[in-house]
């Protein structure tokens, strides 16, 4: 038989590792775990291995079907756990959520079986420690599922923790147990002494999780299904757990007026519908006695019948010790009675508690051992419901008509757009508005709020209350002193009621001094809150608070000035006896410590006579970092660093000291360079005082000085102060960068100040202004924020141009800004440039550099600096070498050259005078100027490589094909009207050296005339010259040729010997031409005498006789232009 | 795996059986119940309707019914219905007999739907599986109930086709109220 089940077990098996359809397998899987587990148990341990390596199937059914075999397997022989532990934490993180629910699901069982498993086994070796630690794993896996995405993984969730909860807790009498969990785990199956289990420690968590489990069915943005899960699992726990009754009534209480604002309608109706559900299934349980008065509103609120209440009332009389043993939540009920009864209900219920507290009063205070677990878990968590109890009967005397009125207009403004679904299927109109018994209930239903929100007078006087218990408790063993603490914390929940107030000196004949002490406590927390419908029938203990009357608040700020002021007044006598620090320390610590009176009386007294008690200021200002930074014992140490007092006085005190009229003792620049901490508002402070104009030098000092000493904050005041060079205001300006130049002098500081100049040059590559030069304080400037205007340009340059003969290397940034900036900005650039250039010197080798390896379109820069470099001195052989290096191998622009022209050789600058004449006019007079020394400056004697003559006579030579004629002339021109160089003896040299050449320069004659017309003193010299044309045959050349006979014309009549010397046709083509010559020629002759007639040849004679002779074809009159300038002594 | 479905009424007779059969041969996987204490059908008149109880089948009240009044019953409609539930299934089946675990439980009143989970609620509870109850109205006529079968068939069809039920059964339900302008009631509860 066996072997034949175990024959089809392997042959299930592996059919189901076969492919095939996975509800197939699934079959099969399930066929081999009822073959094993039901027909013969014995195979498990052979199968087991086989089974479990479906878990990483990828079919997930054929997991989930292995995690029903998992959790049948550990059903049947709880020591299967160790064996399966690996394969449950594997499947727990499985990527399907299904097999995540599934193992969730089975875990529920498992975890339970291990604990029951593990409370009766002696086993602790390795193995089975290892596997209680992977099962802790898993569980706090599964409880943070609880904040899970998906909805069905945190219902799981919920019900697995439903479980911890009742496993991790102990049955009590009351609980109810239903028949399939009778043979469930509780804590009381557990041995204290256990060698694995700890049973306060699982005590303790399994009152965590509750926690958390009440916390979250009352979270906001519950779905409705986790919510009805929770409130299932939660109504399960207290049915099971009647300790936990009272939180969970008030949990469901909470829950009535505070759904989920996400659900719909018809989720509320159904969550509405579980509550009522659930609240009825509680009502049944006679744990819930207590708490019938607040489930039955609840359930009437809900729409429940009187007849459905009745009917799940549970049966029979409850006994007279359960009543007792609980007798704080009994009160508690009877309070909430009030809600729904007549208010005269309560002396009756009164009396009914006085009878039964004084009747067995000794007895409960110390319960019967059998109830008193039951007591002590509920002493720790009845405070919720206190709270709620205490805030709600504070409430109640406030809920006078016009507070409740303001309430509504206030919430009015909260009202959301849309009715909510909750508050719509909740809303019944109110029957019996303004009665006792309705302004109650609503009492209770703000205090219910208010403690969840964590206010309200109850909450806070269970907070302080649970701090003393706790050091309480912790002191405390277990059996009676627990019960005694319960009746204390009985006592601090109701101090108002009238019950409490009579059992109270039983329970100090029963206590001892834990509980003297406690009931002090509690008494002074008495006097605390003033509860509506105090009772004062008994002795009351002498309070020093009733004792003693408070001080007027006005009366005792004018007592405490006084004092204040008689203290800083008493300086003379301070200081006679030697205690000056003394006062000066009490004053500074009152002044910390005090609101804003003692400290504008303190500043007034400072400043008063600040040279004299500057130092109280500062004594002042590091009290106050003292205080700030919590270095003070008496202070709270967890105090959070708050600097903002700090922060205040060390600003007004800045202020004053720079609104000053004399800042010459510089307390301004001591106090902030002393001060611990400088805030933000302290440097906005100095920045103002760094843009006055009358005050900016001590400013900017100061902020030298901060550089300087507080290293911590340099980069800070560093930046502060190069933004100053940026300023509008020429004297903060010049300030600035005066401070700035001084700072670039050490090496700390180099690299940041030259890249801060660098990033504003940079900023003129963009496209408008950067914000930075409107900087915060500078709103009202007068510069236009979205175009670069000169003023705005300027700005940006003045630190860098500054720094730039401290580092020549600055330069080569400069250039390459400036090829990318627009035409106006290079401009701007050039006319800057002068200074700085200076500065810099033709000797820099950074210059010479940027000359050399000129970035293109950085020709015009570097030709202005070039020129700005020889303006006034001889440009240095080194700079003519890369300047002219650069002209001939990359720039052919000529004007390159202009700068240098004076360093250049002669026979360059012949070569390059047709380019240089061609240029604009200005130009050419530039050049000329260079060329003759004409801005020469008197102690740098002009060494021109040209001389004047020879310039003149370079002009000459020019040929036509090389540059214009009429250009030419403009340029000789220019050289004529130099007249202090081009004297006539000049002159007479240029014009000896020109009727040299051969052939004779075109503008030749044209000189000559000019020269005549400015120094007619010449005509001697010109007649000789006419002579030596006469020799060279002038009339070969047409131009020379017309100039001479103009020439002739203009100086007649000595021209008249000259003529005659002609030859015939010559002489004839000359009268032609300017016929007017003729008669003085002939007078000429007659007026000779006879010998000097006779050596006329006739040929002459008879060609000025003849006036019929026509012109020889080879003379042909052109025009020649005769623009000479009027010479203006003639 | 297919979900399991049931459809509870009161009486197991029109409502849940006409889900019942219009489910089933859409291919579901579907059971019936009734939630009453006993089977009651509509008599000569109202003061005198017929009843039975949940054991007797539906063949016996068919021709118990046949022969009080063949005309009548015809002529409401009520033997028509009999003769369809006994093609169905032997008898009546009441909900809070059987023991069979489903994954959603259809009803259709709120008397019902309440019924249902008190019932739920009072049962030996070891699984901890997981069961959704949805409550969707439906008046108990013949002319409803055939609405109404649709209705449910097609919300089935849609959880049907959902892979995560408990993960996307509220977006579902959300929808079909929108939809079907229908106030739908939902809870869970675990076996």
């Amino acid at each position: 038989m066996s072997e034949n089940i175990q024959e089809t077990i392997v042959e299930l098996i592996n059919q189901a590792s076969l492919y095939g359809k996975d509800t197939v397998r699934v079959q099969h899987l399930r066929h081999v775990q009822e073959l094993i587990l039901r027909k013969d148990p014995s195979l498990l341990d052979n199968f087991l291995e086989e089974v479990l390596g479906f878990q990483s199937d990828k079919s997930p059914e054929v997991r989930k079907t292995i995690i029903s075999f998992i959790e049948e397997a550990c059903q049947h022989d709880p020591e299967v756990i160790v064996k399966v532990i690996d394969s449950l934490q594997l499947l727990l993180y499985d990527d399907n959520i299904l097999v995540q629910k599934k193992l969730v699901v089975s875990m529920i069982t498992i975890y339970r079986l291990t604990l029951k498993w593990l409370s009766k086994s002696r086993l602790s070796d390795e193995n089975v420690r290892s596997m209680w630690k992977s099962m802790a794993n898993v569980k706090n896996s599964i409880i943070t599922k609880l904040d899970s995405d998906n909805d069905g993984l945190r219902t799981v969730a919920i019900k697995f923790i439903e479980m911890l909860a009742l496993v991790l807790s102990r049955r009590s009498q009351d609980s109810i147990i239903p028949a399939s969990n009778e043979q469930d785990f509780s804590l009381n199956l557990l041995q204290e002494d256990h060698r694995i289990l700890c049973r306060n420690k699982l005590e303790q968590e399994g009152k965590d999780v509750m926690e958390k489990l009440l916390e979250f069915t009352l979270s906001q943005h519950l779905s409705s299904v986790n919510l009805i899960a929770a409130m299932g699992a939660i109504a399960n726990i207290a049915r099971q757990r009647p300790d936990y009754m009272s939180r969970v009534v008030q949990t469901f209480e909470a829950l009535q007026v505070n759904l989920p604002p996400t659900l719909v309608d018809s989720q509320v109706s159904s969550v509405r519908k579980i509550i009522k559900l659930k609240l009825l299934s509680l009502l049944k349980h006679p744990a819930s006695l207590d708490f019938q008065p607040q489930i039955t509103t609840l359930l009437t609120d809900l729409g429940a019948t009187q007849a459905e209440v009745l009917k799940h009332l549970p049966k029979g009389p409850t006994e007279p010790k359960r009543k007792l043993t609980l007798s704080n939540n009994e009160i508690n009920a009877k309070k909430s009675k009030l809600s729904t009864d007549d208010v005269h209900m309560f002396d009756k219920d009164d009396s009914n508690s006085g009878i039964s507290g004084k009747g067995i009063s000794p007895g409960g205070a110390h319960g019967s051992s059998g109830s008193s677990t039951s007591t002590h878990s509920s002493s720790s968590h009845p405070q919720h419901q206190t709270a709620i109890d205490i805030t709600a009967a504070d409430l109640v005397g406030k809920l006078s008509i016009g507070n409740v009125v303001d309430l509504v207009l206030v919430s009015m403004l909260h009202l959301p757009e849309k009715m909510p679904a909750s508050f719509q299927s909740t809303y019944t109109p109110i029957a019996a508005a303004g009665t006792p018994a309705q302004i109650e209930h609503l009492a209770r239903l703000l205090g219910a709020q208010l403690t969840a929100a964590g206010y309200g007078k109850g909450y806070e006087l269970m907070k302080s209350q649970q701090q003393v218990k706790t050091s309480v408790d912790n002191d405390m063993d277990d059996g009676k002193l627990v019960s005694n603490s319960a009746g204390v914390a009985r006592d601090g929940a109701y101090p108002s009621s009238s019950a409490d107030v009579e059992s109270k000196p039983n329970v100090l004949s029963a206590g001892d001094n834990e509980s003297n002490d406690m009931l002090s406590t509690t008494a002074g927390l008495t006097t605390m809150s003033t509860i509506p419908g105090v009772q004062q029938k008994k002795m009351k203990p002498f309070k020093l608070a009733d004792a003693i009357k408070p001080i007027e608040y006005d009366e005792m700020q004018r007592m405490s000035t006084d004092s204040f002021y008689r203290i800083l007044n008493s300086e003379d006598v301070c200081e006679t006896a030697g205690v000056g620090h003394v006062r000066k320390k009490t004053m500074t610590s009152l002044v910390c410590l005090s609101e804003r009176s003692f400290r504008d009386i303190y500043e007034d007294y400072i400043f008063a006579e600040v040279r004299k008690r500057y130092d109280l200021a500062f004594a002042w200002l590091y009290q106050e970092y003292v205080y700030a930074n919590g270095y003070l014992s008496i202070l709270d140490p967890n105090k959070r660093k708050d600097f903002t007092k700090y922060d205040d006085t060390l600003c007004r005190l800045l202020d004053y000291l720079q609104e000053k009229p004399d800042q010459r003792d510089g307390l301004f620049s001591r106090l902030l360079t002393s001060a611990p901490l400088i805030t933000d508002n302290a440097l906005l402070v100095l920045k103002r005082y760094c843009q006055d104009e009358n005050r900016c030098q001590f400013g900017m000092n100061t902020l030298r000085d901060l550089v300087f000493r507080r290293v911590n904050m340099r980069e800070k005041f560093l930046d502060i102060l190069l933004d100053f060079t940026h300023n509008e205001n020429n004297s903060v300006r010049s300030n600035a960068i005066r401070i700035a130049k001084s700072l670039y002098e050490k090496e700390d500081f180099r690299q940041s100040i030259e890249r801060h100049a660098l990033k504003f040059l940079k900023h003129l590559t963009a496209s408008q202004p950067p914000e930075a030069l409107f900087g915060e304080d500078k709103k009202t400037s007068t510069i236009p924020a979205d175009t670069w205007t000169e003023e705005s340009i300027r700005l940006c340059l003045p630190l860098y141009l500054n720094l730039m003969p401290l580092n020549h290397q600055l330069i080569q940034p400069l250039a390459t800004v400036y090829t990318a900036v627009n035409g106006d900005i290079k401009r701007v650039i050039s006319r800057v440039l002068e200074i700085p250039v200076r500065g810099m010197g033709m000797n820099s080798p950074e210059l010479l550099k940027l000359v050399e390896n000129c970035p293109k379109g950085a020709e015009t820069l570097v030709t202005r600096i070039i020129s700005i470099l020889t303006e006034q001195t001889a440009p240095s052989p080194a700079l003519v070498e890369k300047v002219r290096d650069l002209y001939q191998k990359r720039v052919s622009d000529v004007r390159f050259l202009i700068p240098v022209l004076t360093g250049l050789e002669k026979r360059e600058i012949i070569s390059a005078l047709p380019k240089l004449i061609k240029q604009s006019p200005p130009v050419v007079k530039e050049v000329f100027n260079r060329l003759l020394g004409l801005n020469a400056s008197p102690e740098a004697p002009h060494t021109s490589p040209i001389l004047p003559f020879e310039l003149l006579v370079a002009l000459h030579q020019i040929s036509p094909e090389e540059c214009e004629l009429k250009t030419v002339m403009n340029a000789t021109t220019l050289c004529f009207n130099e007249r202090t160089i081009y004297t006539h003896n000049v002159l007479a040299i240029v014009i000896q050296q020109l009727v040299d050449i051969n052939p004779i320069p075109v503008l030749f004659m044209r000189t000559v005339l000019q020269a005549l017309s400015f120094y007619p003193k010449m005509v001697g010299f010109v007649m000789n010259i006419l002579q030596r044309l006469i020799t060279k045959q002038a009339w070969k050349q047409a131009r020379i040729w017309e100039g001479f006979i103009k020439c002739c014309q203009k100086t007649r009549p000595h021209s008249f010997p000259l003529l005659i010397r002609l030859p015939p046709p010559q002489l004839k083509h000359v009268l032609q031409t300017a016929p007017e010559l003729r008669e003085g020629l002939i007078r000429h002759i007659r007026s000779m005498s006879a010998p000097q007639r006779s050596s006329i040849p006739s040929s002459i004679l008879s060609v000025i006789e003849d006036n019929s002779e026509t012109v020889s074809p080879e003379i042909r009159i052109q025009t020649i232009p005769t623009t000479t300038s009027a010479p203006t002594e003639q | 795996m297919p979900f399991r479905f049931a459809v509870v009424c009161s009486s197991n007779q029109n409502r849940s059986m006409e889900a019942h059969n219009f489910m089933s041969k859409r291919g579901l996987l579907v059971k019936s119940y009734g939630a009453g204490q006993q089977v009651k059908l509509p008599g000569t008149s109202l003061e005198k309707p017929n009843v039975y109880t949940f054991d007797t089948p539906y063949d016996f009240m068919y021709k118990d019914l046949y022969n009080k009044d063949t005309n009548f019953y015809t002529q409401n409609g009520v033997l028509h219905m009999l003769d369809r539930n006994r093609r169905i299934k032997e008898k009546p089946e009441r909900f809070q007999d059987s023991r069979e675990r489903f994954d959603v439980i259809f009803t259709v009143e709120e008397r019902i739907f309440d019924q249902v989970l008190e019932d739920l609620e009072n049962r030996e509870k070891r699984t901890n599986e997981i069961v959704h109850i949805i409550n969707i109205d439906v008046i108990d006529n013949p002319e409803d109930a055939t609405l109404g079968a649709f209705i449910l068939c097609d919300l089935a069809q849609k959880l049907e086709a959902t892979n995560d039920l408990d993960n996307g059964i509220d977006d579902i339900l959300s929808e079909f109220e929108e939809k079907t302008k229908r106030t739908v009631l939902h809870a869970v509860s675990f076996y």
